[in-house]
């Protein structure tokens, strides 16, 4: 009996890239198989662990060393949950590099990708903040290179602005976990949680400051999004994929680990800690759901959307209640998903038009069916429209708002019907309205393959939601319930 | 907290300030970058002080030194990683500088204005 462990997806990712490295310069051919066949890998792994984690959690210590002496990756429902979503959406996108007869520089694209891939499955499942804070950067890294991948100067100045944001704020971070563990002398998430009442008050204030102006960068929020409409509408669109649905997503589950579990004895900060992203949150939706509204450009729209996005799925995951919190995970997985067509489908425009311009491509998608279906039901599915994941992810966050912060869920209603205003019009622009471009686009079949995956598993989600409840609601009882998280993370429970 | 010690704090917070300033006021890439590790080695300095101890010693040998006078062994692990991402990210910044040099011909970002900031 192989028992399953969660530094697999680590070391598989890790390998992977190595071996891709090593025979890259003798059979550059199969080296394109590698991501598709470890990020599957990865999916049932983290698929195992999904399903052992709301009987016997996984938790493994790294190296022997029991906490809170060494590092330990933890498999709760959260970390397993978004574990999996990260490596589901990594493995289609890399399914699109099976058109490749790979160049040594997209070799190296890839292997960028598997170590992107790598740190945000990491930063989900581990249970040490100083090794959050590794994953971080290595993850943030790879992404700096890929976004420079983007063609021409738009890339290298994307790039530039994501580093020296996300240098900044990995910094920020950083000097958050040196105070905390200069004042408790320890590192370990669920050691913290029972130390933390022993900080004073003005540390513990300015390490939550520093880890909420850091993480707030990292996923996008308002004021500190500068670097994000760049990214998306620079970097090459798998990669403007990737960072909208698993980087900003990672992001934000570090914020909702430290509000929820290391914080979780602090009364005082908690309630600031409380406003101050349900502000943020706020903010963030308003901002980037009515800057997308006067884009021209399809990817700024996009990016803007996706900073809008951010900010709903804040709310709910800090908002305490059920039913918002599950909304929000939904939300982060249909968001995810759908965002991956909706971004590649701006590399078919620029590859066949050279423009991004939605005034000049005009009627753009019409004469090609099969890019307008994955379009339109993307759109559809942030929308929140049913049959798509998106309706019960919008309904069930709405919902669980209305109940007890009933201005909040009008704000966000408000924003999806802004939201419903620009994508509708940029379907009708791209799909319905008549244009003088009637040119079919060539496709690739890998391509329509990943879209079509993605479209699949939106509508199988979005007809049975009830395959993930569990998962969700224990999700939520990790987070809500610290001395739950405390027991897995120290390996009183399960394996 | 000695003397010395608090001056080693004036320190950090001296260079995050001065590293900030930079990032956010310089007009040159590579002024830019510097502003950045300073920034860095502030942080680095930081996670060093906080495992120091007036007089004490590093604990390698251990023979009739009281446990008492033993520097925090863990922060100097922990300043070992920083630094080296430090690196990465500043070999990584340095590249990124080389294209953005390539594509437009200078290194001020005011002249990189392909996209909207």
């Amino acid at each position: 009996m192989v028992t399953i462990v969660p530094s697999l997806i680590i070391a598989s990712l890790l390998g992977g890239a190595f071996v891709m490295t090593a025979v890259a310069p003798f059979i550059r051919r199969i080296t394109k198989y590698v991501p598709s066949i470890v990020l599957l890998f990865n999916v049932l792994i983290s698929l195992g662990l999904l399903l052992k984690s709301t009987n016997e959690p996984v938790v493994e210590f790294i190296g022997g060393w029991e906490p809170p002496y060494g590092i330990n990756l933890v498999a709760g429902p959260m970390g397993s949950f978004l574990a999996l979503i990260i490596s589901l959406i990594a493995f289609l996108i890399s399914l699109s590099f099976l058109k490749y007869e790979p160049t040594i520089e997209e070799v190296k694209f890839m292997i960028l990708f598997m170590l992107s891939v790598l740190g945000a499955s990491g930063l989900v499942l581990t249970g040490d903040i100083f090794n959050l804070f590794v994953f971080l950067e290595l993850m943030t890294i790879s992404a700096y290179a890929l976004v420079a991948y983007g063609r021409g100067g738009e890339g290298a100045e994307a790039g530039f602005k994501y580093l020296l944001a996300g240098s900044v704020a990995a910094n920020f971070y950083l000097i958050s976990v040196i105070l905390i563990y200069a004042s408790l002398g320890s590192l370990n998430m669920a050691d913290l949680v029972t130390r933390m009442t022993m900080l004073k008050h003005g540390v513990a204030l300015a390490s939550m400051l520093f880890l909420v102006i850091g993480f707030a960068t990292e996923s996008e929020l308002f004021p500190l999004h500068g670097w994000a409409p760049d990214v998306y509408t620079g970097a090459p669109p798998s990669i403007a994929a990737l960072v909208s649905g698993v980087l900003v997503s990672a992001s934000l589950y570090v914020l909702a680990r430290f509000f929820y579990t290391v914080f979780a004895e602090l009364n005082t900060l908690r309630s600031e800690m409380f406003a101050m992203l349900m502000l943020l949150g706020v903010l963030t939706v308003l901002f980037g759901e009515t800057v997308a509204l006067v884009q021209r450009d399809y990817r700024r729209m996009l990016g803007y959307s996706s900073i809008g996005a951010a900010g709903i799925i804040l709310i709910g995951l800090i908002s305490e209640i059920l039913y918002a919190f599950i909304g929000a995970l939904l939300l982060i997985v249909a968001h995810g998903f759908a965002k991956v067509p909706l971004f590649m489908m701006s590399k078919h425009l620029e590859e066949k038009y050279g423009t991004r311009d939605m005034e000049k491509v005009k009627g753009a998608f019409k004469a090609n069916p099969k890019l307008a279906i994955p379009l339109v039901a993307g759109s559809l599915t942030i929308l929140g429209m049913p049959p798509f994941l998106g309706f019960w992810g919008k309904l069930l966050l709405i919902y669980g708002l209305a109940l007890k912060y009933p201005i909040i869920a009008l704000i966000i209603l408000l924003a999806s019907i802004v939201e419903a205003a620009y994508y509708l019009r940029m379907l009708h622009r791209l799909v319905i309205q008549d244009g003088e471009l009637k040119k079919q686009i060539k496709i690739d079949t890998v391509e329509l393959v990943t879209y079509y995956a993605f479209l699949a598993l939106l509508i199988i989600l979005g007809i049975l939601p009830m395959l993930l409840s569990p998962y969700l609601a224990g999700a939520f009882i990790e987070l809500s319930n610290p001395s739950f998280y405390i027991k897995v993370a120290m390996g009183v429970m399960g394996g | 907290m000695s003397d010395l010690g608090t001056l080693y704090y004036i320190n950090v917070v001296a260079m995050v300030v001065i590293g900030l300033y930079i990032v956010l006021t310089k007009r040159n890439v590579l002024k830019i970058l510097i502003g950045l590790d300073i920034l860095g080695t502030g942080v680095n300095l930081l996670i060093v002080v906080i495992g120091y101890i007036e007089g004490g010693t590093a604990p390698i040998y251990t023979a009739g030194i009281s446990p008492a006078k033993f520097v925090d062994p863990l922060p100097q692990a922990l300043v070992l990683t920083a630094i080296v991402i430090d690196a990465a990210v500043l070999a990584m910044a340095i590249s990124i500088a080389i294209r953005l040099y390539k594509e437009f011909g200078t290194l001020d970002v005011r002249k990189m204005r392909l996209l909207k900031w």
